[in-house]
């Protein structure tokens, strides 16, 4: 017996999507996290979903506790070492502003602070040249002096033009790990071997804040999975793609938006598989809220991301927008008197007051509980009993400092989320100029479903998916994701004196490396190979990528890239300039691996089941309790339809169906709103 | 030609005019990907000086985006003369104006200024334009930055003429225009990224168009702009009625030595309507620190955008509630043939500061004064690889000042523009020169309750024989001012050394120019050194109120010695434990207060 798994780690819960390999059975389970040991839920998960650790012969892990860290700022110290006179990088930046008519925006201080931005004597120039050789004996020096200051426990290393000439910074780690032993370190030409050095760097320096804690993370699953008897370990990466888990912990930053982008990978698929075009995916768990556009179902990705304004990530990643809001977040009362929702949430420990676990602060999912919004007797399958009580208890506190009902109070915590979670929406939409409202609002995480309908109606978008699993949806995308590892090769030349010989010596040696490494990594299949070349006009700055043919190419296969990059150039830019120089600047080979499909799974179609409960649910304070069906989620079969007001419980959900809303189920279990 | 009245109401739903609002801004960010990614001077493609902007059927900007306030300020009065100049009649599809006329209410020659109409159904219903800072415009010096005394020596200027006509470039204009620049395959590209961004946004609002019809169209862009004017005639008409004065000074234009030129502004606020007077400014200067009419109404628009919520929506509605007033031949508003280059990079950002000033007197948004200079220092000379001649504009950041709520940010572009530096690794890929050092310059800052932001210390070494550098560069005398009791910032610094000297020595001394700041065609060769320190911003309340934990966290981070903590802010600090001595600096306070007598 054959089993893949895929796992999303995030803030709150831990879900797990086992696909048996022989039947095409799909198995979901949803546990707590541990956020101080997050691979024991990896394994709660498979224990409690009966599976044997043994038949698991491919796991896909996505998570968000590289994300958590940086939003958090709780990383490790970190010490910056770059080229003398240059220490202040990350405080100069590149000295614009995100607003321009703003005199009170404050520039964001980066990750670490200047006493421990050290610069060292050594200096290379833009061939490669060095103009002042690495002073060893100063490094030495600093080292030790690093070494014995407070709690510092990574170091990260961007000296200029290290790209052309990485001697300096492999000798800088040869150095630290001689005198430091146990420190982690990251160089800016291996996390990111392209000019810029205020980008390189603030990429590098986040690779290391993020180092201490992955590497930790990264070395107990690997052990576990060991220990386990697990094949295959996968780390599900920002852009959609995955890695070892070797990479994974050499390269954190690459894991950035590895908890979104699973579930942006799932949407598509289902987006794709059902027609829907364009897509907008929410994913609302217990302590963060992300929202992607899919125009066509398609991700969308970037590598102009900041982390704040001015703090720059400059690897590809999905293009998702995440804000603190979800079922764990806090509600609170602002100096001004008024009420405030996250970004700090309750997390897995204590999470909400209604979880029994000791939350003492009123949550968003305790304003749902007040409000008769979550249908507990399914949750967990019955794991977590809902303490309603408790979440009275600790709503009560604030609606008495605020002078509000109760209820008014629940309902203003969820009015106030959901105003939090739309603008996210708009981030990603309206802001650029899109208009929603002919998209499917794809609405997943535990607590997406919930609030997919006020969501929808806030941007007018009409139809909502809820997928069959919402609460394991990031999980399932995991299960999706391309094995895919990117190889590049920096190598100037103008088209008009291209190296023929060069330039396939070059492709060839990018694709013997790629197939060594899917050999090692104990893939039985070759990965199909797909190379590009990044061109420019002589004298540009960005290039275009150009896709490239395999084999022996002779110089019209570059003629007729030449010719693909005038196209493209057109079509992207409004121009082209005919008989105009071209360089090439790289060279890059993609391995993709055979791609696993995931088979929705069917349901047979039936007519709707009868209600199993009604109860009073409060869609709007002032209107008290409407009565609301309650129905089962895994009851419903295909094609069946349920009108609005409604309750929709399911295993790791609920669903909630406004009065006005209806809601019809597809051959695959998904719900289809019309909001 | 029957054009509706504007209307006085607003008739499209506020969720489409939301969308059709923000789609053009993202039209506009685009235009500005397109342009970064395609053009060939680093003034584009990583210092981003240009800004791209929509306007409408009427000649009225409906939306632009976060580039550059002096630019967008002036496409304000440029786009619409320029229009009117070639004239709309005479317009036809896939035809493109360009000028860049600092008399027609440009900011000076090396914007470059493109305009490109937008025909639906045989009407023009938009227009597309890209005012870019072209690096070498021709000219006594390389990279148009100078001590020049009249527009001759500024370089060549074209009065608005067509660019392209039917999708065609004009090849006689783009022959005259790279004849007379240093760097004629750079300014062609250049030119061809400008005008493909035009295209590129053409396309965008093509599609808007075709989705939504004519008539929305066109009732979007009345009302975004009626948003915005509602938004902003309320701000104003909450500022109390009255008329507020500020002078300050520009300290020198280049040509006569040490004599100052003053800037002199009143804001008029009766209701919902604001006037800003520069009447009793000084005449016009003798070098190219004049101000042209454009420069000056954008310096007006950016003061008073600042001084809003930055929430108002950016467009036409913005502008039409204010009124400016500068006396033609004066330094606000230079007559032909006066030269005014450097008008629109430094004497900009001091104009702005006069009227921050000004709003001082009633508004706590204000700050204290800032850098106030570009560090527009020029590089030219032949490439000593391929013989070719090259231009660079070197462009730096600046401290701002301290305001009511923080302190001034360290090393960012001043407020006239909104510019990157350039990465220290793209400037030595194309260019003979290495930065020895680049970073903070501690201890050096206007001090206060909120201090003004560090300014930056570069050291550039050239690699080749014969760089010519030129500057406009501001600073070196009139330090940025503070406010309510904040210390005044620091001096700029910019001075040479030749090879295996020790000394660094200024312009005046070592060339003789008239201006430590302002001068054209020094000559460095290989193994040179030039040192440029930006100035620092002014602080904004009584340093001795600053919060002895934020004058802490600057000496852990060794901006500052314990000595100065203890002499400009009366902060006691024990070096040993690494804290605040809390009761030492209490005491010392308290004297301090008592010994200024309070």
């Amino acid at each position: 017996m054959s089993t893949r798994a895929g796992v999303d780690t995030g803030g709150t819960f831990t879900d797990l999507v086992a696909l048996d390999e022989a039947t095409g059975e799909i198995r979901i389970t949803k546990v707590l996290s541990t956020p101080s040991h997050p691979s024991t839920a990896v394994f709660d998960a498979f224990a409690k979903a009966g599976l044997d650790t043994r038949d698991i012969s491919y796991f896909v892990h996505g998570m968000t506790v590289a994300t958590n860290a940086l939003i958090e700022r709780k990383g490790a110290e970190v010490a910056l070492l770059t080229t003398d006179g240059f220490r202040d990088i990350l405080r100069i930046q590149r000295v614009t502003r995100p607003r321009h008519f703003d005199l009170h925006w404050v520039k964001p201080k980066h990750f670490v602070p200047r006493s421990r931005c050290i610069g060292v004597p050594e200096r290379v120039l833009r061939d490669g040249s060095v103009l002042v050789p690495l002073d060893e004996e100063r490094l030495r020096e600093e080292i030790v002096r690093l070494r014995h200051s407070n709690g510092v426990s990574a170091v990260a290393v961007s000296y200029l033009f290290s790209f052309v000439h990485p001697e300096h910074e492999l000798r800088t780690r040869e150095l630290l790990e001689e005198l430091w032993p146990g420190v982690q370190v990251s160089l800016s030409h291996e996390v990111l071997p392209r000019w810029r050095e205020y980008e390189r760097t603030s990429t590098t320096v986040l690779d290391a804040y993020l180092k201490p804690l992955m590497h930790d993370y990264m070395q107990q699953l690997e052990d576990e999975c060991e220990a386990g008897g697990i094949g295959q370990l996968l780390i599900l990466r920002s852009n959609g793609g995955v890695m070892t888990s070797q990479k994974a912990r050499e390269q954190p930053v690459a894991l950035v938006r590895s908890g979104p982008s699973g579930g942006i990978m799932a949407s598509s698929h289902v987006g794709k598989r059902l027609g829907l075009g364009d897509l907008i995916a929410c994913d609302m768990g217990g302590t963060s809220f992300e929202a992607c556009l899919l125009p066509g179902s398609e991700p969308t990705f970037t590598n102009l991301e900041e982390l704040e304004d001015g703090v720059p990530i400059a690897l590809t990643m999905v293009d998702a927008r995440a804000i603190g809001a979800g079922g764990g977040s806090l509600a609170w009362v602002d100096a001004a008197g008024i009420l405030k929702v996250g970004p700090e949430s309750a997390g897995a420990d204590p999470g909400p007051a209604c979880y029994g676990r000791g939350g003492t602060q009123a949550t968003v999912t305790d304003a749902n509980a007040v409000l008769g919004r979550l249908a507990p007797e399914f949750l967990l399958a019955g794991d977590l009993e809902l303490d309603v009580e408790a979440a009275a208890r600790v709503l009560d506190a604030l609606a008495g400092r605020l002078g509000l009902s109760r209820e008014r109070v629940a309902q203003g915590i969820v009015d106030v989320a959901n105003h939090n979670m739309a603008q996210a929406l708009r981030l990603v939409s309206t802001d650029r100029g899109y208009d929603p409202r002919g998209s499917t609002l794809v609405a997943y995480g535990g607590a997406g479903p919930l609030h997919a309908c006020e969501l929808a109606r806030a941007l007018q978008i009409r139809q909502v998916l809820v997928p069959y699993y919402p609460g394991a949806f990031s999980a399932f995308g995991a299960l999706l994701a391309d094995t895919r590892f990117d190889y590049t090769q920096t190598a100037w030349m103008q088209l008009r004196f291209l190296d023929l010989g060069r330039a396939n010596e070059l492709f060839e040696a990018l694709e013997r490396r790629a197939l060594d490494d899917f050999r090692r990594e104990g893939f039985a299949e070759a990965p199909r190979l797909v190379r590009s070349t990044d061109m420019r006009y002589v004298g540009q700055n960005w290039e275009l990528s150009v896709a490239m043919p395999g084999g022996t190419l002779g110089s019209e296969d570059f003629e007729r890239a030449a010719t693909l990059f005038e196209r493209e150039h057109e079509r992207f830019y409004g121009y082209s300039i005919p008989g105009e120089e071209i360089e090439l600047l790289t060279f890059n080979v993609a391995a993709v691996g055979a791609r696993h499909t995931v088979e929705l799974p069917r349901i047979e179609p039936g007519p709707a089941p009868a209600p199993i409960d009604r109860r009073g649910v409060v869609f709007r304070a002032d209107d008290g309790p409407v009565e609301t069906a309650v129905y089962r989620r895994e009851t419903f079969p295909a094609g069946c339809q349920v009108q609005g007001p409604a309750l929709i419980g399911q295993i790791d959900a609920t669903t909630l169906l406004l009065p006005g809303s209806s809601a019809r189920v597809d051959e695959y279990g998904n719900l289809l709103i019309t909001a | 030609m029957a054009v509706a009245a504007t209307s006085t109401e607003i008739r499209t739903d506020p969720f489409l005019l939301e969308i059709i609002r923000n789609f053009l801004i993202t039209t506009c960010k685009e235009m500005g990907i397109a342009m970064m990614r395609t053009s060939y001077s680093p003034m584009f493609n990583e210092a981003l000086d240009f800004s791209c902007v929509v306007f409408d059927g009427k000649g009225e900007m409906v939306a632009q985006a976060p580039y550059v306030p002096a630019q967008i300020g002036s496409t304000v009065h440029v786009v619409p003369t320029a229009i009117a100049e070639v004239g709309a009649e005479n317009l036809e599809p896939g035809d493109v104006i360009f000028t860049n006329d600092p008399y027609r209410s440009n900011c000076h020659l090396p914007e470059f200024v493109v305009v490109k109409p937008y025909f639906k159904d045989g009407r023009i219903l938009a227009y597309t334009a890209n005012i870019a800072h072209m690096t070498d415009v021709g000219g006594m010096v390389p990279a148009a930055f100078g001590d020049h005394q009249n527009i001759f020596q500024e370089g060549i200027r074209f009065p608005p003429v067509k660019i392209y006509e039917r999708d065609e470039e004009i090849e006689s204009v783009f022959k005259i225009l790279i004849s007379n620049v240093r760097t004629p395959k750079h300014s062609y590209g250049d030119m061809k990224a400008m005008i493909g961004s035009l295209y590129l946004a053409e396309r965008r609002i093509d599609e808007l168009v075709t989705r939504h019809g004519v008539e929305t169209f066109e009732q979007c862009c009345d009302d975004v702009k009626l948003v915005s004017e509602r938004l902003m005639r309320a701000e104003i008409a909450a500022w109390p009625d009255g008329e507020y004065e500020a002078e300050g000074l520009l300290e020198d234009d280049g040509v006569v030595p040490d004599r100052p030129w003053k800037i002199k502004a009143t804001l008029v606020i009766r209701g919902d309507e604001l006037i800003v007077d520069f009447t009793g400014s000084d005449s016009q200067c003798f070098g190219p620190a004049n101000q042209t009419f454009g420069t000056t109404a954008s310096a007006a628009y950016n003061a008073v955008l600042h001084m809003v919520s930055s929430d108002i929506p950016y467009n036409h509605g913005c502008y039409r509630p204010i009124s400016v007033i500068a006396p033609p031949g004066s330094f606000m508003n230079v007559s032909y043939p006066g030269a005014c280059v450097g008008g629109n990079s430094d004497t900009h950002p001091t104009t702005v500061d006069v009227l921050l000033e000004a709003f001082s007197q009633f508004s706590g948004r204000s700050s204290a004064a800032d850098g106030g200079t570009c560090g527009c220092i020029g590089f030219g000379g032949q490439d000593p690889e391929t013989g070719e001649p090259y231009a660079h504009l070197h462009l730096e950041g600046v401290g701002w000042g301290g305001r009511a709520d923080a302190d001034g940010n360290d090393v960012q572009f001043v407020k006239n523009g909104n510019c990157a530096n350039t990465p220290v690794e793209v400037a030595e890929a194309r260019y003979p020169f290495l930065n020895i050092e680049y970073q903070l310059e501690p201890g050096q800052v206007g001090h206060g309750k909120h201090r003004g932001g560090f300014g930056s210390r570069r050291v550039f070494r050239f690699l080749a024989d014969g760089v010519h550098i030129s500057s406009h560069t501001n600073r070196h005398r009139v330090k940025a001012w503070g406010l309510f009791g904040g210390g005044e910032g620091t001096n700029t610094i910019l001075a040479f050394r030749r090879a295996g000297e020790t000394e660094w020595v200024r312009a005046r001394e070592a060339f003789g120019s008239a201006s430590y700041g302002k001068f054209s065609n020094i000559v460095m060769n290989e193994g040179d050194e030039m040192l440029f320190v930006t100035p620092s911003g002014g602080g904004y309340g009584e340093p001795l109120e600053r919060d002895p934990e934020l004058v802490l966290i600057d000496w852990r981070d060794e901006l500052l010695s314990a000595e100065q903590a203890r002499e400009h802010y009366g902060v006691v600090i024990d070096e040993a434990a690494g804290s605040v001595d809390a009761a030492a600096t209490e005491a010392l306070r308290s004297e301090r207060r008592g010994g200024a007598g309070l």
